[in-house]
């Protein structure tokens, strides 16, 4: 094992986020603390309104925490600018969402370049990328159509060859099975693991569907805005 | 260009919408353009009417000018007159010129009697040229000759050939008379109404002067007239001819002013109108547009897009559809233009009391402004849904049904 290998990828301190709404305050996450290795498929699964698309969201850099800190790398992400979060979004992390998060007006080919247009990748360079993750994802086929004339599982192979078409460090998904059938919601829980396991790409999957858990190299539970039963190991890191 | 060309998709994925948008702006264009051509068509006439009749400019003395017309001394002498014509000499750009001296008086037939004024021009000279509807117009070998408008013909009821009696003072004071014949009644609208057009030989005559009026100078450009005007008028105060004064037809045209004032005024008005349909009922569609959207911009600034291209996108939304239909308004304006124009129609001015054609005038000079209305009142109508959907927070956007 290398030096740096042992630094944690993310590491998050006692993370807490509050939301205000008139005279209540809502503890969405109170003192959450996690360490995710390189590689890892860490699932994290509670009933809805437990924080996880909060916490989703904290690690992803797109809220910013009430208190506590989230470090990518060693990098504190509170001490970032906004602009500089946004690069880092583009650079170092990849979403996937629950739903509806493909750009209906542009074809799958165009959804899946997009980011490498932000990162001003070159024309080739950007063909090669998008046509290797449509072919990893089984969708080399479907490069001109439109997000409509797609099906569910489709859709959500489309996102997911989005988010890893920068090759980002760590690739979060919020719930990406929810809307579908239990059979495609396999199939792309399937897909996540096999990823995960070619390609080395560390996920955090958050999910209200304890089933997704099998897939997880570890898996830990939220509720009520604390994590239960943190980083409890269910396959080894290979 | 990832935002143009989202912004240019965008644009066209509400086709109902869009559509709706673009038929209002460029009708609204249209409307615009097809005024204003009228606008400048109609200044054009006049302004070319102006210089017909004043020439591009004019030189009296000042006295003439301030219109103390009395006693003797207002008047230009042989000797100061040669002196003027060594001035315009010089200018290439002056084509021709004539001299005018006006006879104030009474014009006659047995039975009635009229007040006028009688600008004695130099016959043959292409300035000032009067229209003739009957008879002819003056020539050089006319001593005793007069062209006269309709209306004056109506009211003296004369007809070509008919003689007329004229009594005026001479520059000394005392009363002369003398007698006219009617050499040709000029088109509506050329010779103002008690105005009539003798030869400048026969106003000398009368009033026993050998002197002249005014100078009245054309050019071979309209749009040089300001600067040989300004030259003519250092060149005559440096040829001792101090005490003349150069008036361009603009400062003596008063009515062209205020009709252009007038038109362009309401031109204003209504484009002030149409700006704010268009501002309004750009803003509330894309607004529409960006209630639409709010998960969307969640999801793309999620994945890197900055704010400002947020704002870029949805601003070049507005500037794309304010390019679009302001072209297709000009276009549309001008394709209705040329078949106004083709199909020769005419209307009835009631000030002027006669047929003038209805034209419409086409070119960029016209389209730019109500271009410009277009564009500019989509652009700032986009401002405000662009400002609102850059500063979406993300988490909320993509929490937003
Ligand atoms: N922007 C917000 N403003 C106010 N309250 C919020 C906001 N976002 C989340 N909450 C509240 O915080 C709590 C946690 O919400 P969160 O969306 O993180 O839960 P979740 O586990 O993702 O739920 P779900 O399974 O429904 O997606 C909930 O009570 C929710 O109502
Ligand atoms: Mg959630």
């Amino acid at each position: 094992m290398s030096k740096d290998f042992q630094q944690p990828l993310l590491k998050i301190e006692n993370l807490s986020k509050d939301y205000s709404l008139g005279k209540i305050v809502v503890h969405a996450l109170r003192g959450v603390n996690l360490e995710v290795p390189q590689g890892d498929l860490l699932v994290i699964s509670g009933p809805s309104g437990s924080g996880k698309t909060t916490l989703l969201n904290l690690i992803g850099a797109i809220a910013r925490p009430t208190s506590g800190d989230v470090f990518l790398e060693g990098k504190a992400l509170s001490k970032l600018s906004d602009g500089r979060l946004a690069e880092l979004r583009n650079h170092k992390i990849g979403f996937i969402f629950q739903s509806f998060a493909l750009i209906p007006v542009l074809s799958v080919y165009e959804n899946v370049e997009y980011p490498l247009l932000l990162l001003g990748a070159s024309r080739k360079e950007r063909q090669r990328r998008v046509m290797d993750m449509l072919g990893e994802v089984g969708l080399g086929e479907l490069a001109r159509r439109r997000p409509n004339d797609l099906s569910g599982g489709q859709h959500q192979r489309v996102a997911i060859a989005r988010a890893l078409v920068t090759e980002p460090r760590l690739v979060l998904a919020d719930e990406p099975s929810a809307n579908l059938d239990s059979e495609t919601g396999d199939e792309i829980m399937k897909l996540v693991a096999r990823l995960n396991k070619e390609q080395k790409v560390t996920f955090i999957v958050v999910t209200h569907d304890p089933v997704v858990s099998r897939y997880a190299r570890r898996s830990v539970h939220i509720r009520d805005g604390r994590l239960l039963n943190e980083g409890v190991e269910t396959r080894a890191c290979d | 260009m990832l935002v143009i060309k989202l912004a240019l998709r965008n644009l066209f994925r509400n086709r109902r919408r869009t559509i709706l948008s673009l038929s209002l702006i460029a009708l609204g264009t249209a409307a615009l353009f097809l005024f204003r051509g009228y606008n400048v068509d109609v200044i054009t006439a006049v302004k070319d009417s102006a210089i017909e009749r004043h020439g591009h400019f004019q030189i009296a003395t000042e006295a003439y000018w301030e219109g103390g017309r009395y006693g003797y001394d207002y008047l230009i002498s042989p000797e100061l007159l040669a002196g003027v014509k060594e001035v315009l000499a010089e200018e290439p750009q002056v084509i021709s010129y004539s001299t005018n001296l006006g006879l104030e008086g009474l014009i006659a037939t047995e039975e009635r009697s009229i007040p006028v004024v009688a600008i004695g021009i130099q016959p043959g000279n292409p300035v000032p040229d009067v229209e003739v509807k009957e008879g002819r117009r003056l020539e050089q070998a006319d001593l005793e000759a007069v062209l006269i408008s309709p209306g004056l013909a109506r009211a003296l009821e004369i007809e070509v050939g008919d003689y007329l009696m004229v009594t005026a003072r001479t520059v000394h004071g005392d009363f002369k008379s003398g007698n006219v014949k009617v050499a040709g009644i000029s088109r509506p609208g050329e010779i103002e109404g008690t105005t009539v057009i003798t030869p400048i030989s026969f106003n000398q005559m009368m009033r026993e002067t050998d002197r002249i009026g005014r100078i009245v100078v054309k050019l071979d450009d309209h749009g040089a007239t300001e600067e040989v005007a300004l030259r003519v008028q250092r060149a005559l105060e440096g040829n001792d001819l101090a005490g003349l004064r150069v008036r361009t037809w603009e400062d003596l045209a008063w009515f062209h002013h205020l009709l252009a004032l007038f038109l362009n005024s309401v031109f204003g008005f209504i484009g002030l109108v149409i700006f704010l349909l268009v501002l309004f009922s750009v803003l509330e569609a894309l607004t529409m547009a960006f209630f639409e959207r709010i998960r969307e911009v969640g999801t793309v600034r999620a994945i890197g897009t900055r704010r400002h291209q947020v704002f870029g996108m949805f601003l070049s939304e507005g500037v794309l559809l304010g390019l679009f239909s302001g072209l297709l308004g000009v276009a549309l304006g001008w394709g209705i233009g040329s078949l106004i124009n083709v199909a020769g129609l005419t209307y009835i001015l009631p000030i002027a009391g006669e047929k003038l054609p209805f034209r419409i005038a086409l070119g960029l000079d016209v389209a730019w402004a109500p271009f410009l209305v277009a564009l500019v009142a989509t652009t700032i109508s986009a401002i405000y849904p662009a400002y609102r959907a850059a500063k979406l927070e993300i988490a909320s956007a993509l929490r937003f049904v």
